[in-house]
């Protein structure tokens, strides 16, 4: 593992710790979150935290456990914002569609008057 | 992680789970708009990987399994396995092996992950055999139905 890196936020997590078993700390990868968060927000943001996802095992398998955990904590990240994005559009498009009804119901209630 | 957290999260996951399908059991997600609609879909007019995918389980839950995948084979296919995998990893703490592991390393990760996008990219070229894991639109559903009654009333 390189050194180089004094100030790397991602190099202090617990994981650093961890027992090295064989094939060293195992990184969480989040691949299914990230795909479920995919196809339940339909977000592209999900599709950013899927290809962060695959890269945790391909790096670790390397030996690149730095690599790895970054990798992790991005997917985890996407993943965060994929859902909040998700849901907030959601939101925002149902009051839009609201409105959009409401305002066509004003419009025929004003055209029946006349 | 103490017992009772576990069994609150576990009967809540079941309860929620529970009440979601029965909703979209009993209200078909083509007749009522109440359901959270795809964003992509709604603002780019592609289909995302997940589109029709409400549809897929309620038509599944009606017993029609040809249908349902027509719908989302992704969801159908897909999302049972994924939901166990979490299932497992959020409950099987103190490094106990999983009776089934879906990454077990670099090549499934990215074969998942490109499943995935594949998936979302393939439906979305309107050419035939691609077009048949798109999900059937509104306008289709409703001029298919349509052309059904039309030829049983000529009958």
């Amino acid at each position: 593992m390189s050194s180089g890196m004094p100030n790397n936020p991602y190099s202090s997590g617990p994981l650093q710790n961890a027992p090295m078993s064989g094939m060293g700390p195992t990184v969480p990868n989040y691949l299914v979150q990230s795909i479920l968060v995919t196809i339940c927000c339909c977000i592209p943001f999900g599709i950013v935290a899927i290809v962060y996802a695959a890269q945790v095992n391909s790096k670790a398998a390397v030996g690149d456990f730095e690599g790895a955990r970054t990798s992790s904590n991005n997917a985890k990240k996407w993943c965060w914002i994929a859902l909040i994005t998700g849901i907030v559009l959601n939101i925002l498009g149902t009051v839009v569609q609201f409105l959009i009804v409401g305002a066509a119901a004003v419009q025929q209630q004003g055209m029946n008057g006349m | 992680m103490p017992r009772v957290k576990i069994v609150l999260v576990a009967c809540a996951t079941i309860v929620l789970s529970v009440a979601a399908l029965a909703l979209v059991s009993a209200f078909p997600p083509s007749q009522f708009n109440f359901y959270p609609k795809c964003m992509m879909y709604q603002w780019t007019g592609l289909h995302c990987p997940g589109c029709g995918g409400t549809r897929a389980v309620h038509e599944l839950s009606q017993g029609r399994f040809q249908e349902a995948i027509r719908m989302n084979a992704l969801v159908i296919l897909l999302l049972p396995i994924l939901v166990a995998t979490l299932v497992w990893q959020y409950f099987a703490h103190g490094g106990k092996k999983p009776f089934f592991q879906l990454v077990t390393g670099p090549k499934s990760a990215w074969a998942l992950a490109f499943l995935v996008i594949g998936f979302g990219v393939l439906r979305n070229i309107p050419v035939e055999p691609f077009t048949w894991i798109a999900p059937i639109s509104q306008t289709q559903t409703q001029m298919q139905t349509q052309t059904q009654t039309g030829s049983q009333t000529k009958q």
